[in-house]
Protein backbone atom coordinates (compact mmCIF):
# COMPACT_ATOMS: atom_id res chain seq x y z
CA UNK A 1 0.00 0.00 0.00
CA UNK A 2 1.35 3.91 -0.62
CA UNK A 3 0.74 5.83 1.75
CA UNK A 4 3.67 8.06 2.48
CA UNK A 5 2.59 10.33 5.34
CA UNK A 6 6.15 12.29 4.95
CA UNK A 7 4.87 12.86 1.00
CA UNK A 8 1.14 13.73 1.67
CA UNK A 9 1.92 16.42 4.77
CA UNK A 10 4.16 17.84 2.25
CA UNK A 11 1.04 18.12 -0.35
CA UNK A 12 -1.09 19.10 2.44
CA UNK A 13 1.38 22.18 3.10
CA UNK A 14 1.64 23.33 -0.26
CA UNK A 15 -2.27 22.99 -0.85
CA UNK A 16 -2.66 24.97 2.28
CA UNK A 17 0.17 27.48 0.57
CA UNK A 18 -1.44 27.78 -2.53
CA UNK A 19 -4.79 29.11 -1.28
CA UNK A 20 -3.01 31.56 0.94
CA UNK A 21 -0.92 32.85 -1.71
CA UNK A 22 -3.87 33.31 -3.90
CA UNK A 23 -5.73 35.41 -0.82
CA UNK A 24 -3.08 36.87 1.40
CA UNK A 25 -3.49 40.06 -1.71
CA UNK A 26 -7.25 39.78 -1.13
CA UNK A 27 -6.30 40.43 2.59
CA UNK A 28 -4.04 43.10 2.47
CA UNK A 29 -5.98 45.31 -0.25
CA UNK A 30 -9.16 45.37 2.57
CA UNK A 31 -7.19 46.20 5.22
CA UNK A 32 -5.03 48.89 2.68
CA UNK A 33 -8.53 49.79 1.42
CA UNK A 34 -9.72 50.54 4.69
CA UNK A 35 -7.34 52.88 5.99
CA UNK A 36 -7.17 54.89 2.68
CA UNK A 37 -10.86 55.47 2.89
CA UNK A 38 -10.12 56.57 6.87
CA UNK A 39 -7.77 58.51 5.93
CA UNK A 40 -10.45 60.23 3.64
CA UNK A 41 -12.87 60.68 5.57
CA UNK A 42 -10.32 62.54 8.76
CA UNK A 43 -9.77 64.38 6.07
CA UNK A 44 -12.99 65.23 5.23
CA UNK A 45 -14.24 65.78 8.84
CA UNK A 46 -11.50 68.56 9.55
CA UNK A 47 -12.39 70.44 6.23
CA UNK A 48 -16.18 70.52 7.49
CA UNK A 49 -14.74 71.86 11.08
CA UNK A 50 -12.02 74.75 8.76
CA UNK A 51 -15.52 75.66 7.11
CA UNK A 52 -17.55 76.44 10.36
CA UNK A 53 -19.48 73.41 9.30
CA UNK A 54 -19.51 71.71 12.62
CA UNK A 55 -18.41 72.65 15.98
CA UNK A 56 -15.75 71.35 17.42
CA UNK A 57 -18.34 69.17 19.82
CA UNK A 58 -19.02 67.76 17.05
CA UNK A 59 -15.50 67.73 15.71
CA UNK A 60 -14.70 65.44 18.81
CA UNK A 61 -17.88 62.95 18.49
CA UNK A 62 -17.08 62.63 14.61
CA UNK A 63 -13.67 61.55 15.25
CA UNK A 64 -15.07 58.94 18.12
CA UNK A 65 -17.64 57.50 15.70
CA UNK A 66 -14.56 57.11 12.62
CA UNK A 67 -13.27 54.86 15.72
CA UNK A 68 -16.33 52.58 14.94
CA UNK A 69 -16.34 53.08 11.27
CA UNK A 70 -12.70 51.66 10.95
CA UNK A 71 -13.67 49.27 13.40
CA UNK A 72 -16.41 47.53 11.14
CA UNK A 73 -14.37 48.12 7.68
CA UNK A 74 -11.35 45.63 9.49
CA UNK A 75 -14.12 43.69 10.77
CA UNK A 76 -15.07 42.67 6.63
CA UNK A 77 -11.25 42.18 6.56
CA UNK A 78 -11.21 39.96 9.59
CA UNK A 79 -14.09 37.79 7.84
CA UNK A 80 -12.05 37.64 4.58
CA UNK A 81 -8.75 36.03 6.88
CA UNK A 82 -11.05 33.68 8.33
CA UNK A 83 -12.32 32.38 5.02
CA UNK A 84 -9.09 32.34 3.30
CA UNK A 85 -7.43 30.42 6.79
CA UNK A 86 -10.63 28.50 6.19
CA UNK A 87 -10.68 27.34 2.50
CA UNK A 88 -6.64 26.72 3.19
CA UNK A 89 -7.07 24.00 5.68
CA UNK A 90 -9.64 22.72 3.90
CA UNK A 91 -7.56 22.20 0.79
CA UNK A 92 -4.91 20.76 3.53
CA UNK A 93 -7.96 18.12 4.61
CA UNK A 94 -8.38 17.23 0.74
CA UNK A 95 -5.40 16.45 -0.23
CA UNK A 96 -4.72 14.41 3.54
CA UNK A 97 -8.30 12.80 2.31
CA UNK A 98 -7.26 11.98 -1.26
CA UNK A 99 -4.38 10.56 -0.26
CA UNK A 100 -6.43 8.11 1.68
CA UNK A 101 -8.59 7.02 -0.80
CA UNK A 102 -5.93 6.44 -3.31
CA UNK A 103 -4.09 3.92 -0.80
CA UNK A 104 -7.36 2.80 -0.02
CA UNK A 105 -8.16 1.80 -3.82
CA UNK A 106 -4.26 0.08 -3.63
CA UNK A 107 -5.40 -2.66 -1.18
CA UNK B 1 0.17 -17.78 3.96
CA UNK B 2 -2.11 -16.03 1.65
CA UNK B 3 -4.51 -16.45 4.41
CA UNK B 4 -2.00 -14.49 6.92
CA UNK B 5 -1.53 -11.73 5.26
CA UNK B 6 -5.52 -11.10 3.65
CA UNK B 7 -6.93 -10.23 7.64
CA UNK B 8 -4.14 -7.18 8.62
CA UNK B 9 -5.14 -6.41 5.03
CA UNK B 10 -9.07 -6.31 5.96
CA UNK B 11 -8.47 -4.49 9.10
CA UNK B 12 -6.54 -1.75 7.82
CA UNK B 13 -8.88 -1.60 4.93
CA UNK B 14 -11.23 -0.75 7.79
CA UNK B 15 -9.28 1.75 9.58
CA UNK B 16 -8.55 3.66 6.30
CA UNK B 17 -12.05 3.72 5.57
CA UNK B 18 -13.11 4.88 8.96
CA UNK B 19 -10.68 7.80 8.43
CA UNK B 20 -11.72 8.46 5.36
CA UNK B 21 -15.25 8.60 6.87
CA UNK B 22 -13.71 10.84 9.31
CA UNK B 23 -11.95 12.97 7.34
CA UNK B 24 -14.96 13.52 4.29
CA UNK B 25 -17.43 14.31 6.87
CA UNK B 26 -16.27 15.21 10.53
CA UNK B 27 -13.41 17.37 9.73
CA UNK B 28 -13.21 19.39 8.16
CA UNK B 29 -12.77 23.15 8.99
CA UNK B 30 -15.65 25.86 9.22
CA UNK B 31 -14.47 29.74 10.79
CA UNK B 32 -16.97 31.57 9.57
CA UNK B 33 -21.15 30.95 8.73
CA UNK B 34 -21.99 30.40 5.31
CA UNK B 35 -23.13 33.19 3.08
CA UNK B 36 -27.20 34.07 4.15
CA UNK B 37 -28.61 35.87 0.27
CA UNK B 38 -31.33 37.40 2.23
CA UNK B 39 -29.26 38.91 5.14
CA UNK B 40 -27.08 40.37 2.04
CA UNK B 41 -29.87 41.32 0.62
CA UNK B 42 -30.82 43.16 3.99
CA UNK B 43 -28.02 45.19 4.47
CA UNK B 44 -28.60 46.49 1.06
CA UNK B 45 -32.33 47.74 1.47
CA UNK B 46 -31.75 48.91 5.01
CA UNK B 47 -28.34 51.00 4.09
CA UNK B 48 -30.60 52.31 0.89
CA UNK B 49 -33.19 53.10 3.40
CA UNK B 50 -30.90 55.26 5.89
CA UNK B 51 -29.41 56.95 2.18
CA UNK B 52 -33.07 58.39 1.33
CA UNK B 53 -33.78 59.62 4.94
CA UNK B 54 -30.46 61.44 4.86
CA UNK B 55 -30.65 62.70 1.66
CA UNK B 56 -34.59 63.71 2.22
CA UNK B 57 -33.31 65.50 5.50
CA UNK B 58 -30.62 67.16 3.09
CA UNK B 59 -33.34 68.59 0.87
CA UNK B 60 -35.05 70.15 3.52
CA UNK B 61 -34.06 73.53 5.07
CA UNK B 62 -31.59 73.47 7.66
CA UNK B 63 -34.29 75.22 10.27
CA UNK B 64 -37.13 73.19 9.18
CA UNK B 65 -35.88 69.75 10.24
CA UNK B 66 -37.31 69.20 13.50
CA UNK B 67 -37.14 66.22 15.32
CA UNK B 68 -40.76 65.27 15.26
CA UNK B 69 -40.71 65.59 11.53
CA UNK B 70 -38.38 62.76 11.38
CA UNK B 71 -39.20 60.87 14.28
CA UNK B 72 -41.49 58.20 12.53
CA UNK B 73 -38.35 57.74 9.85
CA UNK B 74 -36.37 56.89 13.01
CA UNK B 75 -38.51 54.77 14.50
CA UNK B 76 -38.86 52.81 11.17
CA UNK B 77 -35.00 52.68 10.32
CA UNK B 78 -34.12 51.79 13.73
CA UNK B 79 -36.58 48.41 13.81
CA UNK B 80 -34.77 47.24 10.39
CA UNK B 81 -31.51 47.65 11.73
CA UNK B 82 -32.19 45.63 15.10
CA UNK B 83 -33.79 43.33 12.62
CA UNK B 84 -30.63 43.11 10.73
CA UNK B 85 -28.74 42.65 14.03
CA UNK B 86 -31.05 39.59 15.17
CA UNK B 87 -30.21 38.04 12.06
CA UNK B 88 -26.87 38.21 12.40
CA UNK B 89 -27.01 37.31 15.98
CA UNK B 90 -28.80 33.84 15.53
CA UNK B 91 -26.52 32.64 12.89
CA UNK B 92 -23.13 30.47 14.52
CA UNK B 93 -19.65 31.56 13.89
CA UNK B 94 -21.11 35.54 12.84
CA UNK B 95 -19.39 37.41 15.47
CA UNK B 96 -17.90 40.18 12.92
CA UNK B 97 -21.09 40.65 10.82
CA UNK B 98 -23.18 41.19 14.78
CA UNK B 99 -20.54 43.49 15.37
CA UNK B 100 -20.67 45.28 12.37
CA UNK B 101 -24.39 45.82 12.77
CA UNK B 102 -24.35 46.48 17.06
CA UNK B 103 -21.82 49.82 15.37
CA UNK B 104 -24.74 50.56 12.52
CA UNK B 105 -27.39 50.56 15.36
CA UNK B 106 -25.26 52.08 18.03
CA UNK B 107 -24.66 54.98 15.82
CA UNK B 108 -27.69 55.40 14.09
CA UNK B 109 -29.52 55.91 18.02
CA UNK B 110 -26.59 58.13 19.09
CA UNK B 111 -27.60 60.38 15.82
CA UNK B 112 -31.43 60.03 16.70
CA UNK B 113 -30.37 61.16 19.99
CA UNK B 114 -28.67 63.97 18.87
CA UNK B 115 -31.33 65.30 17.07
CA UNK B 116 -34.01 64.68 19.51
CA UNK B 117 -31.78 66.87 21.87
CA UNK B 118 -30.89 69.74 19.70
CA UNK B 119 -33.77 69.27 17.68
CA UNK B 120 -31.98 69.79 14.34
CA UNK B 121 -29.52 68.18 12.33
CA UNK B 122 -27.17 70.08 10.92
CA UNK B 123 -26.20 70.08 6.64
CA UNK B 124 -22.44 69.20 8.09
CA UNK B 125 -23.50 66.37 10.78
CA UNK B 126 -25.65 64.98 8.06
CA UNK B 127 -23.53 65.16 5.14
CA UNK B 128 -20.34 63.29 7.11
CA UNK B 129 -23.23 60.62 8.99
CA UNK B 130 -24.37 59.64 5.69
CA UNK B 131 -20.76 59.43 4.37
CA UNK B 132 -19.60 57.14 7.33
CA UNK B 133 -23.33 55.06 6.99
CA UNK B 134 -22.47 54.35 3.15
CA UNK B 135 -18.90 52.72 4.40
CA UNK B 136 -20.81 51.00 6.86
CA UNK B 137 -23.12 49.16 5.22
CA UNK B 138 -20.49 48.65 2.82
CA UNK B 139 -18.36 46.85 5.21
CA UNK B 140 -21.34 44.83 6.10
CA UNK B 141 -22.10 44.02 2.39
CA UNK B 142 -18.68 42.95 2.19
CA UNK B 143 -18.28 40.71 5.63
CA UNK B 144 -21.48 38.84 4.15
CA UNK B 145 -19.88 38.23 0.71
CA UNK B 146 -16.85 36.88 1.79
CA UNK B 147 -18.39 34.50 3.05
CA UNK B 148 -19.84 33.17 -0.74
CA UNK B 149 -17.54 30.28 -1.34
CA UNK B 150 -16.54 28.52 -4.45
CA UNK B 151 -18.17 24.62 -4.29
CA UNK B 152 -14.96 23.14 -3.83
CA UNK B 153 -14.76 24.81 -0.27
CA UNK B 154 -18.18 24.13 0.66
CA UNK B 155 -18.30 20.37 -0.48
CA UNK B 156 -14.78 20.38 2.08
CA UNK B 157 -16.70 21.99 4.58
CA UNK B 158 -19.79 20.19 5.01
CA UNK B 159 -21.20 19.16 8.02
CA UNK B 160 -18.79 20.28 10.48
CA UNK B 161 -17.57 22.98 12.91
Amino acid sequence: MAFDIGEVLKQMISAAGDVLAKEGPIIKGCVKAAFEQEKDALEEIAQARLEGEIDDDDLKSQIADEEDALKAALLACKVKGKVAAQKAANAAIKVFTGALETAFKAL
Amino acid sequence: MRASTAVPQRVLALILSLIVAVATTGCAVKLVADYDNAAFEEILAVGKKVDKFYGTLLETKADERPYAKFSDDYVSIETDIRSMLLRNQARALNSESTQISEIILKLMTKYKDRHKTRNTYTDGNARLDRNRFTRLFASAASAEEAKKLDTDDKDAEKDSK
